[in-house]
C-alpha cells in the first residue's frame, strides 16, 4: 500500500439537529482515485466541504503529508493544493474562458490585469485536458461538456495535489463522460490524489482504484474495489433496506395487448415507430441520450407533434385508434423534470396530488364544491400506499426530497388509475432508497393491470424493471429483445455494434 | 460540426452587435441628404460635442446595469452636485478647485447611499434610484431656491473652449470613455462586475465579494454622473433647476444602444456607449439641422428607445437557445 | 349646588368675554391655494412675493388676511393636478395655477368647480375648461412687441434679417403665442425670415446644444430670437462658441430678441448682447392677480380675463424701467 498524503481523522460535524457526520477517517495516497459513494444525505459532501474549507468540522483534524492543516476559507484550502470541481458548475456565459477560470484572482502587470499571462496559462490547463479552444471563446458558446472541462481547468490552476469530484458527469454526454474519465486518468497518472463522489456505480467501477461508503454519516467500509461486487456496495450504501427490491426483476404475468403503435414518424426526430404494449407488461425503451426515446413518449402523450402514424389503445375490450390529442386521458407520463412538468412547488402536498383529481373530490351534495373529509382521505390513502415521508399533508411540496417529489407525482396519477403510464427517466437523480422505492412501485403497478413505458438512461434500472426491451438507436427502432436479454446485447443493440457485425 | 453551428452563432451576434451601426449609417445618410451641411467636420464635431455630458454620466452607469440593475437617479446626482458647486463658486466665493472636490465627493456620496439603499437594504433598485431621484432633485430646488445659479463669467466659457477644432469636453468625455474601458476590461473589479450581471449567486459562489463590488458600481456612477454634471453646467453656463431631467434615459437609451444589456451581464465600454452616444445625438444633431417641426423629437426620440429595449429584449430571448450536440461517436464507450 | 352655580357663572362670563371681543375682529381671513407649476425661474418667487407683499399692504384697508398655501409640482402635469386636488380636499377658498400644460389643467378647473371653488389661472391660459377668471400677461402681445421693435431695429440698420427662432415648450401655451406672434410679424413685415427653429422644452441644455446647432447649419443667419431668456447662459456659450458673441456695434454681432428680462437677460443686455426685448411683468401681474381676487371675495363681478402687456426694455431704456424684479437683488443671485 502507498502512503497515505491525506488523511482526515476523526471528523464530526452537527448541523442543528443532526449529526452530519460521526467520526469519519479516511486515508487517500498520491496517485490514486478514491471513490467516496453514499446515499443522498450520507454525509458526502459535508466531508468534502470540509475538506474544500466550506465548513467548518466540530471535531477531528486533517493532515497533508502528515502535517496537521487548518482549512478554515476555500483560500487556506487552495493555498494546500486542494481544488473542488463542483457539481453545478459555476459558469459565466458572457464572459471569456480565461474570465470564468480567473474572475477572483487576476495577475497584474503595470496595473492592468496581464491578460497575456493568462491566456497562455489558459491555454496550456486546456491542453493539458485535451481541449483544443481558444481561451478567449465566450462560455456560452461552448458545450456542457466543454464547460466542464473548463470547471476541472479553474481548479488545475494552481497545480492542486489533492482534487475532489463531486458528481461531475452529471451534465454530460456518453462522449463528454468518457474524456473526462480519461482527463482523470491522466491526472492520477501525474501523481495527484482524487476523489470521487458519485452514486453511479458504474462509474465508480470504471474508474476507481478504491473506494469508501459513507451512510448516515458514518464509513460503512471501504477497500480496493477489485475486491468488491456490485451488490456489496450496495449492501453497503442502503444497509438493512432489501437487497433483493434493488436488483432482482419481478416476473409480471402479461396479459392482453393494451396499447399499439404503427409507423410513428416525426421528420428527422423518429421514424417508422412500431412495437406494442401488453396488460402488466413493463416494457423498456432503451438508448442512448439522443436516440429519441424521450421523443418518442413525448409524441406518444401529445407533447409533440407527428407526421404520421397510428396510436390504438384497448378501450372497453377493442382496439380502438386513438388521436395523439387525446392519448392523455389514458396515459400517465412522469419525466425527470419534476419541477417542469407539473409539480407546484410552493404548494402543498395535498394540493398537489388533489389537483388533477378534483371533478371526482366534489361533495355529492353541492356540485363544484370540495368535500375534505373525501380528499383528506383519498390523499392519505396513497401516501401511506407510496409510503411518501411527509410530516403532514400540508407540507410543501418544495421541502421534499426528490424520490418524495416523485412519488407525489406518481399519487397523483394513482388516482385517475390510467391504463399506461410512460415514465421518462423516473429514478434520474434520486438516491438508491428511493429509486428502489420507484421500481417497486413500477413492479406494482404492472401486477395490477396496467401496462408500463419505461425510458432509462441506467442500464441496471431498466434491467431491473423491464421484461422486454426495445432498442432505439437515432430515432428508429433497431432491436428488440425478450426478457432473458445480457447486458452486453442491449448495449451492443444500441450503440451499432450489433448491426455491424450482422 | 462545431464550425458550423458556430458560425451562425456569430452572424446572429454580429448582427445583434453591429446593426445600430447601419441604422447610424442610415440616419446618417439622411441628414447628409437633407441638410448637406450635416455631412462636415464641424456638425461631426458638435455631435460629439453634444452628446459628451452623457458619455460621461452613461460610462458610469454602465457599471450599475452590467450587474443587471439600475440607476435612475444620475440625472439629479448630476444636477445636485453641479448646483451645490455653483452656489459655492458664484453665491459664496470659494475656489473653484475646492468647489469641484466637494461636488466629486458629493456625487460619490449620492452614489455611495444608492449603493447602500440597492446592495445592502436590498431594496429594488428601480424604486430606490426613483425615491432618491426626487430626492436629490428636491434638495437641490431646495438649496438653489428653484432659480438659476449662473456660474461668473470668468469661467462660463469653459465648456466651449477648444483645442484646435475640438471642444475640450469632447476630448475629456472620450478620456474618460477610456480609463471606463480599461477598468471594465482590465482590473479585477470591472471583470466581477460583469460576473455579478452573469448571476450573483455564482459569483459569490466563485469567491467575489458581490455586495462590495455591487456597491463600488453604484458609487463609480454617482461620481461620473458627478464629472458628467461639471461637463452639463460649463456648456450651459449655469444650472437650472430642470438639469438633468431626462438625462437618466438618454443615458440608459445610449447603453442598450451601443449593446449594454439591461439584464446584466453583456456589453463594452468601448465602442458600445460611444455607438450609442453618437446614435442618441446624431439624432439630436440631426433633427436641429434639418429643422425638423417639434413634434418629431420626442416621436423620434421615444422610437429609438423602444427599438433599442426590443433589441435587447430579443437578445436575451436568443440567449438561452444552447447548442446541441449529437451524439455521434459515442459508441466507444459502450462497445467496451 | 353651590359649586355648579359658581361654574356655570364662570363659563357665562368667558363666553360673553369672547362674544363681546369678537366683532371687533373684523378681519376675514382667506384661504388661497397657489400652485404652481415648477419654480423654474426666478420669475415664479418674485411673483409669490410680490402677492404676498402686496395682499399685505391691502390688508388694513381692505380687511381681508390671506392664507396662502403654495405648491409646486416640478414640472409634472399630473402631480399638479394632485397638488390641486389636495388643496380642494382641504376645502380652500380660491385657487390659483400656473399651468404646467394648458391642456390638461381641466381637470383640476372642473375638480374645484363641482366643489364649488374659484378657480383662477394665473400667467398661463386653460385651454382645456373655463376657469372664473385669468390673470396674467399677454404672451401674443409681448412678442409682438418685442417683434415690431425688432424689425425697426434690423430695418434702422439695413439688415436683412436670417434669425434663428428658440422656441419654448409648445406645451405651453404661452410659448405658443410667443411663437405665433413671432411668425406673424414675420409675414407681416418681412424684416427677416426664420431659417431654423429650434425646441428647447425651456431646457438650458436644449438651448445650448439647439443655439449652437442651428448656428452652425445655418453660418449665415444674423438674427437669433430667444422665446425666454431665463437661461441666457446657454445662448451666450453658443454664440460665443462659434465666435459670434460680440456686443452691438461689433462687427460680428448677432443681432438678438430676448424676451422676458430675467435677471441672465438683463445682464447680457447690459452687455449689449441683446438688442431688446419685452419684460415678463412680475409686479404688476401680481397687482392685478390680488385686485382681482378681492373682487371675488368681496363678491363683485369679474371679467373673463385680465391681461396686461410687457414693457419694451433696450440696454438703454431697461435701467428706468419700475418694479423690474430682475433688478431685485433678491432675485438676480
Amino acid at each position: 500500500m502507498t502512503v497515505s498524503y491525506l488523511k482526515m481523522e476523526g471528523i464530526a460535524k452537527f448541523f442543528p439537529g443532526v449529526q452530519a457526520l460521526k467520526d469519519v477517517t479516511f486515508e487517500a495516497a498520491k496517485g490514486e482515485i478514491l471513490g467516496l459513494i453514499g446515499a443522498n444525505g450520507a454525509g458526502k459532501s459535508t466531508l468534502m466541504n470540509i475538506l474544500g474549507g466550506n465548513l467548518q468540522p466540530n471535531a477531528g483534524r486533517i493532515l497533508i503529508d502528515g502535517k496537521e492543516v487548518c482549512i478554515d476559507s476555500p483560500t487556506a484550502a487552495a493555498n494546500h493544493g486542494i481544488a473542488f470541481v463542483h457539481q453545478e458548475m459555476a459558469m459565466l456565459p458572457t464572459m471569456s474562458i480565461t474570465d470564468t477560470m480567473y474572475i477572483s484572482s487576476y495577475p497584474y502587470k503595470r496595473g492592468l490585469i496581464d491578460y497575456k499571462k493568462i491566456h497562455q496559462n489558459c491555454r496550456s490547463v486546456l491542453k493539458r485536458l485535451g481541449c483544443n479552444f481558444d481561451p478567449r471563446e465566450k462560455i456560452r458558446n461552448i458545450s456542457p461538456g466543454d464547460q466542464q472541462m473548463v470547471e476541472i481547468g479553474r481548479a488545475l490552476l494552481h497545480n492542486p495535489q489533492i482534487i475532489i469530484f463531486d458528481e461531475p458527469t452529471s451534465s454530460l454526454t456518453l462522449r463528454e463522460k468518457d474524456h473526462l474519465f480519461d482527463v482523470i486518468r491522466s491526472l492520477k497518472n501525474e501523481g495527484a490524489v482524487i476523489i470521487y463522489i458519485s452514486h453511479f456505480l458504474d462509474e465508480v467501477f470504471n474508474l476507481c482504484d478504491r473506494v469508501m461508503v459513507l451512510r448516515n454519516g458514518e464509513t460503512v467500509g471501504g477497500g480496493q474495489l477489485s475486491d468488491y461486487t456490485y451488490n456489496d456496495i450496495v449492501k453497503m450504501m442502503i444497509g438493512s433496506k432489501e437487497i433483493d427490491t434493488y436488483y432482482s426483476r419481478s416476473e409480471h404475468s402479461t396479459g392482453e395487448e393494451i396499447m399499439r403503435v404503427e409507423g410513428l414518424s416525426r421528420t428527422g426526430i423518429i421514424h417508422d415507430i412500431s412495437f406494442s404494449l401488453n396488460k402488466g407488461e413493463v416494457l423498456g425503451i432503451w438508448g442512448q441520450l439522443g436516440s429519441g426515446r424521450t421523443e418518442v413518449a413525448r409524441a406518444l402523450v401529445g407533447l409533440d407533434p407527428i407526421d404520421s402514424g397510428m396510436i390504438f389503445i384497448n378501450i372497453d375490450g377493442s382496439m380502438t385508434p386513438v388521436k395523439q390529442s387525446e392519448t392523455k386521458k389514458y396515459i400517465g407520463m412522469i419525466t425527470e423534470n419534476r419541477r417542469k412538468e407539473g409539480l407546484l412547488l410552493p404548494m402543498s402536498v395535498k394540493n398537489n396530488m388533489s389537483l388533477a383529481n378534483l371533478p371526482k373530490l366534489t361533495k355529492k351534495s353541492i356540485p363544484f364544491v370540495i368535500d375534505p373529509k373525501l380528499e383528506n382521505s383519498q390523499v392519505e390513502k396513497f401516501v401511506s400506499r407510496m409510503e411518501i415521508k411527509i410530516s403532514s399533508p400540508s407540507q410543501r411540496v418544495e421541502t421534499l426530497s426528490g424520490g418524495n417529489q416523485q412519488k407525489v407525482i406518481i399519487g397523483r396519477w394513482l388516482q385517475k388509475n390510467p391504463l399506461i403510464y410512460i415514465m421518462d427517466e423516473p429514478t434520474r437523480g434520486l438516491d438508491v432508497g428511493a429509486k428502489a422505492d420507484i421500481r417497486r412501485i413500477i413492479s406494482e403497478l404492472a401486477e395490477q393491470g396496467a401496462g408500463i413505458l419505461v425510458i432509462s438512461s441506467e442500464i441496471e434500472e431498466i434491467m431491473s424493471i423491464s421484461d422486454r426491451y426495445i432498442v432505439m438507436k437515432r430515432g428508429g427502432i433497431v432491436n428488440e429483445f425478450g426478457g432473458k436479454v445480457t447486458r452486453e446485447e442491449l448495449v451492443a443493440a444500441a450503440t451499432g455494434a450489433l448491426t455491424e457485425k450482422e | 460540426m462545431t464550425g458550423k453551428t458556430k458560425k451562425n452563432f456569430s452572424f446572429r451576434n454580429f448582427l445583434f452587435r453591429y446593426g445600430f451601426l447601419f441604422v447610424l449609417l442610415l440616419v446618417i445618410v439622411y441628414f447628409s441628404a437633407s441638410a448637406p451641411s450635416f455631412f462636415s467636420l464641424t456638425a461631426a464635431i458638435s455631435v460629439l460635442h453634444t452628446a459628451a455630458p452623457l458619455l460621461v454620466i452613461a460610462s458610469g452607469l454602465a457599471f450599475v446595469i452590467m450587474t443587471g440593475r439600475i440607476d435612475i437617479s444620475v440625472g439629479s446626482i448630476a444636477f445636485l452636485s453641479s448646483a451645490v458647486a455653483a452656489l459655492m463658486i458664484s453665491r459664496y466665493h470659494l475656489s473653484i478647485p475646492l468647489a469641484v472636490i466637494c461636488m466629486l465627493a458629493l456625487s460619490c456620496l449620492m452614489g455611495a447611499i444608492n449603493g447602500f439603499i440597492v446592495v445592502i437594504l436590498k431594496v429594488n433598485p428601480m424604486i430606490a434610484t426613483f425615491g432618491t431621484q426626487l430626492a436629490y432633485r428636491g434638495i437641490g430646488l431646495f438649496l438653489t431656491n428653484s432659480m438659476v445659479v449662473s456660474l461668473p463669467r470668468s469661467i462660463r466659457f469653459l465648456g466651449n473652449k477648444k483645442v484646435g477644432p475640438i471642444y475640450v469636453d469632447i476630448l475629456f468625455s472620450l478620456f474618460v470613455l477610456l480609463i471606463m474601458f480599461l477598468v471594465h476590461t482590465r482590473t479585477q473589479i470591472g471583470r466581477q462586475i460583469v460576473a455579478i450581471g452573469n448571476d450573483i449567486s455564482i459569483a459569490e459562489k466563485l469567491g467575489i465579494k458581490e455586495k462590495k463590488i455591487s456597491f463600488f458600481g453604484y458609487l463609480l456612477c454617482g461620481l461620473m454622473a458627478g464629472l458628467g454634471g461639471i461637463v452639463m453646467t460649463l456648456q450651459v453656463g449655469g444650472v437650472t433647476p430642470t438639469s438633468g431631467t431626462g438625462y437618466e434615459f438618454s443615458a440608459i437609451a445610449m447603453l442598450v444602444i451601443g449593446g449594454i444589456s439591461l439584464y446584466g451581464g453583456e456589453g463594452s465600454i468601448l465602442p458600445g456607449i460611444l455607438i450609442g452616444g453618437i446614435t442618441l445625438a446624431v439624432i439630436e444633431t440631426g433633427l436641429n439641422y434639418v429643422g425638423a417641426s417639434v413634434y418629431v423629437y420626442s416621436f423620434v426620440r421615444g422610437g429609438v428607445i423602444f427599438v433599442s429595449m426590443f433589441a435587447d429584449a430579443l437578445k436575451t430571448q436568443i440567449k438561452p437557445k444552447a447548442k446541441i450536440i449529437e451524439d455521434e461517436e459515442s459508441s466507444t464507450i459502450l462497445a467496451k | 349646588m353651590k359649586k355648579k352655580i359658581i361654574v356655570t357663572l364662570l363659563v357665562v362670563v368667558v363666553i360673553s368675554v369672547f362674544a363681546a371681543f369678537a366683532p371687533a375682529e373684523q378681519e376675514q381671513t382667506v384661504k388661497v391655494c397657489v400652485s404652481w407649476n415648477e419654480k423654474v425661474h426666478s420669475l415664479i418667487q418674485a411673483w409669490q412675493d410680490y402677492m404676498e407683499m402686496y395682499a399685505a399692504e391691502l390688508e388694513p384697508e381692505t380687511g381681508i388676511k390671506y392664507e396662502w398655501i403654495v405648491n409646486v409640482a416640478n414640472g409634472d402635469a399630473n402631480l399638479q393636478n394632485n397638488n390641486i386636488q389636495d388643496c380642494i380636499n382641504q376645502e380652500v377658498d380660491y385657487i390659483v395655477a400656473r399651468a404646467q400644460d394648458s391642456g390638461t389643467i381641466g381637470a383640476a378647473i372642473k375638480a374645484a368647480d363641482a366643489a364649488g371653488i374659484p378657480f383662477i389661472t394665473f400667467d398661463r391660459a386653460s385651454t382645456s375648461g373655463e376657469p372664473t377668471t385669468h390673470v396674467g400677461e399677454d404672451g401674443y402681445l409681448q412678442t409682438r412687441t418685442t417683434a415690431e421693435a425688432f424689425a425697426a431695429l434690423l430695418k434702422e440698420n439695413g439688415v436683412e434679417g436670417k434669425c434663428i427662432e428658440l422656441q419654448g415648450d409648445l406645451l405651453d401655451n404661452t410659448a405658443v403665442l410667443r411663437h405665433n406672434a413671432w411668425k406673424d410679424v414675420e409675414e407681416e413685415l418681412g424684416a427677416w425670415t426664420t431659417v431654423a427653429e429650434v425646441p428647447t422644452e425651456w431646457k438650458a441644455e436644449k438651448f445650448y446644444q439647439g443655439a449652437l446647432n442651428a448656428l452652425q447649419a445655418n453660418p449665415d443667419a444674423n438674427c437669433i430670437y430667444v422665446a425666454s431668456d431665463f437661461a441666457f447662459s446657454s445662448v451666450e456659450n453658443a454664440l460665443s462658441a462659434v465666435d459670434k458673441l460680440a456686443p452691438t456695434g461689433e462687427e460680428n454681432h448677432v443681432w438678438v430678441a430676448a424676451d422676458d428680462v430675467n435677471p441672465m437677460g438683463y445682464e447680457a443686455m447690459k452687455a449689449g448682447i441683446i438688442d431688446l426685448g419685452t419684460t415678463w411683468e412680475a409686479y404688476s401681474v401680481s397687482v392685478l392677480f390680488v385686485d382681482t381676487l378681492n373682487k371675488l371675495v368681496k363678491g363683485e363681478a369679474v371679467e373673463k380675463e385680465y391681461l396686461i402687456s410687457g414693457r419694451l426694455a433696450t440696454p438703454e431704456t431697461v435701467d428706468s424701467l419700475e418694479y423690474l424684479y430682475s433688478l431685485d437683488p433678491k432675485y438676480t443671485d
